[in-house]
């Protein structure tokens, strides 16, 4: 059954046309990374499916239920979100926030199931160690890591995720993303958004490449992924090495406009 | 051709003639109307200015007349509300048959169940009508700051009488401990205190202090509700006489002496500046002085004033009280008000009638009590030292005793 | 990684709230034996307990005045640090107070109007009336003015800051005005307990009563909004409804105690940071009730220390706390810098 349909659906955003005629179908199981400059509608995609902001035109399914009669309580059952922007901590600590992740499926008091669940989500990110440090004395890294495994803890179907690798160090961006993969081949859908080409080449099964609210391309990376397109999407000249298990896109030199 | 023949030399000529004549006759008609217009101008400005002066000298007169109403009216009030209160008591010869049920100045309808027997005092001019009236062997506690008659801080210290808290902060529980048959407070800061303890079942009764009026039957309605009704009209006769002593000696200079009232500027407070307004006793102690309040077109008790009004309205006379030391010594406070600037064109400072009333002295006027005649005596000789056969050089600038006047029989009113 | 974390958490939940239940006790007591009339503790105690064994007089001091004052503190001190906790977590800023939607100026205005423009004061109940309106006239227009931004926590401080300094403005006009009647201004605003009868515990009690149990409730919505409205949807919550109730939830409860005893400022700001400091924690699970019971011992302190230096008056009762608590809140923050 396809997981996702995302049918004609334009949205506006602040008097923007932030997203414009965007058709997607995607499954489970399966890999997704948003790519595009600044501004070309990435996030706003992303929080469209989490119901963070409502399309003035076209509807968005999950298992082929319109996302507009789904009460955000059932939704996130469906679909977990995560943010990187960040504020205050207010003294919450990394076991908080994991924990937060059960809120849709446990009661009042936390049981021993959850403490499990949250445990392997830790694990998973191995960061167990830190279970009760503040969350805003960790690094961007730990945080990132922390909030990404209450996303895991939801065990929601559909994991959205909105600029993973930002503030990672390169071994980070590398965990992150293996975890991420792993996910997906366990059956959930991932979509996560990037600035960055070459690491979302290598991990998704599928591309979408997006610029100003549309998509330019949607597919398999090594099929999609070309030096033309990188071209028109980013301003950008580039080499792309084709014949290896994924594309290695070398980013050569801006173009003048 | 030549112009210039006979002809036309002769026309021209005859011509020449007739404007000149015209002229010598039309100028110097026109001159003379000018200047005319000129003088009438100048009377139609002499004559606005004729009517401004009017208009002003015609205020001034209304003004005057209000002010000699008012001050007439000020002392006609007080000799009613006397004469009333006179009247409904003094018939009573017998004791007060208890319960009787009282308004008091909040409004409140008060049952007083029996004759009480502990009092408890929450503010110094109540603690001087308690004694005043002879009920002093009843008080079971006063406020922190009673302190007249002298005795009072004595009878603290042996015990006798308990201190019950301070002005605005009220000791509920002091009071309590006490359990008085009676508490007297004043209505103003001390209003939800009267309701909580009223709450906790105590007899409360906020006593008005607004006019010299109200002082008269704040000191009649204590003298009924303990039973001491004769002693109470007796006080009231006193200051009734002491008053009226002070104001007909007064009215009598002014109208002998074709004097113009004195304009009093009283301080209560110089940051911000406070001063009386209508509402105050203190406005009506002024009055019954003699004196005219220059803010008691103000109808609140205390208001703020700007220093830029006191030098309009040009005060003869200024008094302040010595704020307690706050600002200082009475000399401190003193040059304070002298050194203020632009108020070296005060007729008061120039004339350097500037008076500080300090020590137990000053308390005399700013306790709507018993005092208050004294108080209005005191005020009248400051003002008006003639009357009273002193020299104005003779009233010093700091006024910490009264000045000795021993006779109050009062002198009939010269018509 | 033997111990569960829950478990931890609870057991120093319920370590915490019985340490602070004593010491609220020990206070309690402490606070109804001290007065004018210093009323020795086991005199104290036999009258709790035995009212019928002690002298009248101690016995309506006790039972009258000691024991309303010392409830009310209780249950105004609960209210105003529940009050705080909401406004700091619904506008996600450390130093946001129960009178960050301009209550306090709102109150004000309200007896201002009422002391200065009425020639006597209309009864016992008219400044609480007025207090009361003032309070909630204020904080309609400040959610209003939020709402133009879509409740979003800056809208909320904004709104707060232009109608507290509008309102104060007006009341400070007023104040003016009134001339003398300004002390008696003044002196309500600088808060107090002086006034607690029966009646008015009971009010404060009732309110606590049915703002408290919920707000348990709600400890999943309000740890989700620390994290911003994007990652808090996600967990199934509405970040503007939760941020809705809870921003009415803290005005009732700011506007009860600020109608009956004055503006009672400060217990609401730092009783959050020292519960959430003590726990090691910012779970509202946790912090919640411990907050409550902090907010209740600091206004008893304060209330306490207010009569015994205020002697034979007292003191007001805001003045007292921060002068206490100032010390320790820039300490507080002290510590939290060294960490950032």
């Amino acid at each position: 059954m396809v997981k996702l349909i995302i049918d004609n659906i334009s949205v506006n955003y602040n008097s923007i046309q932030a997203l414009k005629d965007i058709n997607i179908k995607l499954e489970k199981g399966t890999m997704v990374s948003i790519i595009g400059p600044n501004g070309s509608g990435k996030t706003t995609l992303l929080r469209s499916i989490a119901k963070i902001v409502k399309p003035i035109k076209g509807t968005i399914y999950i298992d082929n239920k319109n996302l507009n009669n789904i009460p955000l309580k059932e939704l996130a059952h469906h679909v977990s979100y995560t943010s990187p922007t960040f504020k205050e901590g207010f003294d919450l600590t990394v076991g908080d926030i994991v924990f937060m992740g059960r809120y849709p499926k446990t009661g009042f008091i936390m049981k021993h199931t959850d403490e499990e669940i949250v445990n392997k989500a830790l694990n998973t990110f191995h960061i167990k160690h830190l279970i009760n440090r503040k969350i805003e004395e960790l690094s961007d890294g730990e945080r990132q890591k922390a909030l990404l495994a209450r996303s895991l803890a939801q065990e929601a179907e559909i994991i959205l995720v909105d600029e993973p690798l930002a503030h990672l160090d390169l071994k980070a961006q590398l965990e992150v993303l293996k975890i991420l993969k792993n996910e997906a081949n366990n059956g959930k859908l991932v979509i996560i958004t990037s600035h960055t080409i070459d690491l979302p080449a290598k991990y998704s099964d599928i591309i979408i490449v997006m610029k100003k609210g549309q998509i330019l391309a949607i597919g398999k990376p090594n099929e999609i992924l070309t030096e033309q397109i990188i071209e028109n999407t980013y301003n950008i000249k580039c080499k792309i090495i084709k014949n290896y298990e994924y594309p290695i896109v070398m980013l050569l030199d801006t173009i003048s406009d | 051709m030549n112009i210039l023949s006979a002809s036309n030399t002769r026309y021209v000529i005859s011509l020449a003639i007739i404007v000149i004549i015209l002229l010598a006759v039309t100028l110097p008609l026109y001159i003379e109307i000018n200047s005319l217009k000129d003088e009438i101008s100048k009377i139609h400005n002499d004559i606005s200015t004729l009517n401004a002066n009017s208009q002003q000298l015609s205020n001034s007169i209304s003004q005057f007349n209000s002010s000699i109403i008012q001050l007439n009216m000020a002392y006609k009030n007080l000799e009613n509300r006397y004469n009333e209160l006179l009247k409904q008591f003094s018939s009573l010869s017998e004791s007060i048959k208890y319960p009787i049920t009282i308004t008091d100045a909040l409004g409140r309808s008060v049952t007083i169940v029996s004759k009480p027997t502990r009092v408890v005092s929450q503010a110094p001019s109540i603690t001087e009508i308690l004694f005043a009236i002879g009920a002093e062997k009843y008080i079971v506690g006063v406020d922190q700051f009673s302190d007249y008659p002298p005795i009072v801080k004595d009878l603290v210290k042996n015990g006798t009488i308990k201190i019950t808290g301070g002005f605005s902060t009220v000791n509920i529980e002091a009071i309590v401990a006490l359990k008085p048959d009676i508490v007297f407070m004043t209505p103003g800061v001390q209003t939800p205190f009267v309701y909580r303890l009223a709450e906790l079942g105590i007899t409360v009764v906020a006593l008005k202090e607004d006019s010299v009026s109200d002082v008269f039957d704040s000191i009649m309605l204590v003298g009924r509700i303990l039973d001491k009704v004769d002693n109470a009209l007796n006080v009231l006769s006193t200051m009734k006489n002491k008053i009226t002593y002070a104001f007909t000696k007064v009215e009598n200079y002014i109208k002998l002496n074709n004097i113009t009232r004195i304009k009093v500027y009283w301080e209560v407070w110089p940051e911000p500046i406070y001063t009386v307004g209508s509402k105050s006793f203190i406005n009506d102690m002024i009055t019954l002085a003699g004196g005219i309040n220059i803010f008691s077109n103000i109808t609140s008790g205390y208001p703020v004033i700007s220093s830029e009004e006191v030098i309009n309205k040009a005060p003869d006379v200024i008094i302040s009280s010595d704020h307690g030391g706050v600002y200082g010594t009475p000399q401190d406070v003193l040059n304070m008000i002298r050194n203020r600037t632009g108020w070296n064109t005060i007729p008061a400072i120039k004339n350097n009638r500037v008076y500080v009333l300090t020590g137990q002295f000053g308390s005399m006027f700013i306790r709507p009590g018993p005092r208050v005649a004294d108080a209005i005596l005191q005020l009248a000789i400051i003002f008006y030292p003639n009357a009273f056969n002193m020299s104005i050089s003779s009233i010093p600038n700091i006024i910490s005793a009264p000045f000795n006047v021993t006779t109050y029989i009062s002198p009939l009113i010269i018509s | 990684m033997n111990v569960s974390y829950i478990q931890s958490k609870y057991s120093r939940l319920i370590f915490s709230v019985i340490i602070l239940f004593i010491l609220l006790i020990i206070i309690s007591i402490l606070s109804i034996s001290i007065g004018s009339s210093f009323i020795n503790v086991s005199i104290a105690i036999k009258a709790l307990i035995d009212p019928s064994e002690v002298n009248q007089t101690i016995k309506i001091i006790i039972w009258d005045i000691r024991i309303p004052r010392t409830l009310s503190g209780i249950f105004v001190g609960m209210l105003m640090a529940l009050a705080g906790l909401y406004m700091q977590t619904i506008t996600l800023n450390p130093l946001a107070d129960p009178y960050l939607t301009g209550m306090a100026s709102g109150a004000l205005l309200g007896v201002s109007i009422v002391i200065v423009l009425s020639p006597i004061i209309f009864g016992p109940y008219i400044i609480t009336i007025s207090a009361f309106l003032g309070a909630i006239t204020a904080m309609i227009i400040t959610l209003t003015i939020a709402s133009k931004f879509r409740l979003d926590p800056i809208g909320l401080v904004l709104g707060g800051i232009a109608v507290s300094m509008i309102f104060y403005s007006f009341s400070a006009i007023l104040q003016f005005i009134g001339g003398e009647k300004m002390v008696t201004i003044i002196i309500w605003s600088l808060g107090s307990l002086t006034t607690a009868s029966w009646q008015r515990t009971w009010f404060v009690f009732i309110t606590t009563l049915i703002l408290l149990p919920p707000s348990l409730l709600m400890y999943k919505q309000l740890n989700a909004l620390l994290l911003g409205d994007e990652n808090a949807q996600t967990t199934g919550i509405n970040p503007k409804i939760t941020r809705l109730i809870s921003l009415i939830v803290a005005s009732i409860a700011t506007a009860v105690t600020v109608s009956m005893f004055g503006v009672i400022g400060f217990v609401g700001l730092i009783s959050p940071h020292l519960a959430r400091l003590t726990l090691k924690s910012g779970d509202h699970l946790l912090v919640l009730p411990l907050t409550c019971l902090i907010g209740s011992i600091i206004i008893l302190l304060s209330d306490t220390i207010a009569r015994i230096i205020g002697s034979p008056g007292e003191f007001p009762l805001t003045p007292i706390m921060s002068l206490i608590g100032a010390p320790l809140l820039l300490y507080l923050m002290g510590r939290r810098w060294k960490h950032g």
